[in-house]
Parts: C-alpha cells; structure tokens; sequence
C-alpha cells in the first residue's frame, strides 16, 4: 500500500504522472467534497469547487513541498478555492433551496436535522465556518487549520469561539421554534 | 450546551451522499480536464496565436464598440458636413436668385414679397400693390426635416417654410431672425441640435 504522500511525490517525480494523481484524486476525493460542500452549502458548488482543487493541485505540482503532508496541501487549495466561492455565492441559495425540497420530499427527522445544522452553519462569516469545518469535522489541530487558513493559531481559536457561541445560539433558537434538532 | 456537545451534534449532520457511479467518474473528469487545460496550453505555447490581439474574443467586444464609437463619430462628422454644405449659400447661387430678382423686379417693380426656389423650381409670392421695398433684398437657405429651401424676401415678409408661416426680420446688427408660431431662429446664434431648422442668410445684392 503506497501512502497519499508517497503518491504524490511519485506524481511530482514523474512529472506529473497521471495514474499516480488520478489516485490520490480517488483517497481524498470524498474529504475535499465534505469540505467544501460545508464551506458552501452547495452540492454543486462543491462539485465544481473540489474539481478546481484537484486541478489547482495538478497544475501547482511543483510548488507542494516534499516535506509536507498531502492532506494538509489539498486542504489549503480547497479553502481557498471555497473562499474565493463568496463572488460566486448567489447560485448556491437556489441549490439550496432545490435539495431542500428534494430532502422534504422524503421528510426523514434526520435529514432535517442535518439541514438545520447545516444552514447554521452557513449563517456564519466564512471564515469562521472555515474554522470550525476544518477542526470539529475534519479533526484538524489549530495548528494545521491555521496552516490552511493562512492565519496564526491565535487567529483559528478566536474564530472558533466566535462561531461556536453563535451556533449554540442558532441552534437554541430552533430548539425553542420546536424544530428538530 | 458543553463544546463536545456542539461537536456530537454537528457531526450528528452527514454530508448528503452521492452515488457510487459519481465517486467513480470524479477523479476520470479530473483528469480529463488537467488533460484539457495542459494540452490547450501547449497549443497555445507550440501555436502561439497568429490574430491580432483585436481579434481575440476577450477584445473582441471592445473592439466592435469602438468600431461603432468610431463610425458614430464619422457619420455624425459626415452628416455635419453634408448639412452645412447643404446650408451654405454659394456665390453661383446668390448670383443666380440675384439674376432672376432683377428680372422680375422689372416685371412686378415693388411687388415681390417673395421667390421661392424649391425642389420644383422657382415660385413668386407677389403683393397686389407695389409698397414692399422697405429694405434690401436678402438671400436666405432654410433646411429642415424635409430639405432645404432658399427664398429672396426682404424684412418684414412672411414666408411658408414646410407649410408653416414665418416672418423675416433683419435686427441692427443685420442679423436674420426668423419668428415662426413657437419658435425663432436666428444667423446669429447656431441652431440648438434639436432645432426644427436651420437657417443662413446673405444679402443679395452683395458678393
């Protein structure tokens, strides 16, 4: 079994050995759509946004550092990608809109859930959603979400503490509403 | 509510899922795309771009404005033009009408109010007696939506312009105002853009 990291170092070696990438496309594929669907609440734009990731990450195949780890550099780009989303913004509410729909259609207590939380989680600035997708979802440390946000540590437990209360508030207000969460 | 209660209860919210076929063709469409962009970029270097950058499609709509700009700017100099060609009284022209008033000055001596040379030729506007002479006679060319029109009249007539009815008046710098029902139009000043018409005038019996 050939680590992600090896494989992209063999991608990188290879000048840009397609099976090598198509592979490591294959491991965190399903990573990068979590994040960036979090990030934007937008299957679509999620679609589109870690298709642009692994582009990125293709075409930047001689700036990732050999010493780094692959997850960590994919996550990077991702963020980036899904920041740089906001001018495309006004698509996802009509996406939105549309899987809600399809989701009522089927009326499960749990996809209900999962959309309140979800559209909680779009209620707060990106950048702390960012914060806390990388870290609560995605177990990141302070000091990789940091590295993948491009800000200090300081910075990611002062907007995780922001969105945290803001989110404990939202989803009081819907306990309270006697929604289902 | 603890923070690890939060991070259950956020976690608690799966990612909609999607279908095995989609985790299966994703890293294919990837890769068919890097392979698109790579083999457009080293088309682009291999064949660089022979068209003028005008020609290209991010200029392309800058260049059809400014060649709409430009020809605007031209048809609008054209039309200028012609206009003010139209509207410019020639010496062959002020000797002409000179010529014809003499004429029928000695037929009608004091009974012009007026010669009209339009596209049907010349037309006489006679007065029954022969009290007109107050002033000497002027050439005037008058254009407007339907054409341009020259008269010999003196100050104080009335002329039909297009089936309106305006009268001549010379002021003390020997300016030509012509005062219509609601509008007056003057050598003086240039005509307004949206003017019903345009006027110069010479006096003819000068060169």
């Amino acid at each position: 079994m050939v680590a992600p990291d090896d494989r992209l170092r063999r991608a990188k070696c290879q000048n840009g050995g397609q099976e090598a990438f198509e592979n490591l496309v294959r491991e965190n594929q399903r990573m990068i759509h979590s994040l960036c669907y979090r990030l934007t609440g937008s299957m679509e734009d999620a679609e589109d946004l870690a298709q642009e990731t692994f582009v990125q990450a293709f075409q930047n195949l001689a700036e990732f550092r050999a010493e780094a780890k692959a997850s960590s550099w994919l996550y990077r780009i991702a963020v980036n990608c899904c920041l740089n989303w906001l001018k495309r913004r006004q698509r996802q509410d009509q996406t939105h809109q549309e899987w809600g729909r399809q989701e009522a259609e089927v009326a499960h207590d749990d996809t209900r859930r999962a959309q309140q939380i979800q559209e909680a989680l779009m209620k707060l600035p990106t950048k702390q959603r960012a914060a806390i997708v990388l870290t609560t979802y995605d177990g990141l440390t302070h000091a990789e979400a940091a590295r993948a946000l491009g800000c200090s540590e300081t910075t990611v437990s002062w907007r995780l503490f922001a969105a945290r209360g803001k989110i404990k508030r939202l989803l009081k207000q819907l306990q309270k509403t006697g929604d289902a969460v | 509510m603890k923070n690890s209660e939060l991070d259950q209860i956020l976690k608690s919210a799966p990612v909609p899922d999607r279908p095995g076929a989609y985790w299966d063709q994703f890293p294919r469409r990837v890769m068919a795309k890097t392979v698109r962009l790579s083999t457009r970029a080293e088309a682009a270097v291999t064949h660089p771009r022979t068209e003028p950058f005008w020609l290209r499609s991010r200029f392309r709509l800058a260049t059809v404005g400014l060649g709409l700009a430009i020809f605007g700017l031209l048809l609008g100099f054209v039309l200028g033009f012609w206009q003010g060609r139209n509207l410019s009284i020639t010496g062959p022209q002020l000797a002409a009408a000179r010529k014809y008033f003499q004429e029928i000055e000695t037929l009608f001596p004091g009974q012009v109010q007026a010669i009209v040379f339009d596209q049907q030729g010349p037309h006489l506007v006679l007065a029954e007696h022969s009290n007109i002479h107050a002033s000497s006679p002027l050439y005037l060319r008058v254009c407007g939506p339907k054409g341009c029109q020259s008269y010999v009249t003196f100050s104080g007539q009335q002329i039909r312009i297009n089936g309106e009815t305006c009268e001549v008046l010379l002021d003390h710098q020997d300016n030509v105002l012509l005062i219509g029902q609601d509008w007056v139009l003057s050598t003086a000043q240039a005509p307004a853009k949206r003017a019903r018409y345009q006027v110069s005038a010479r006096p003819l019996m000068t060169l």
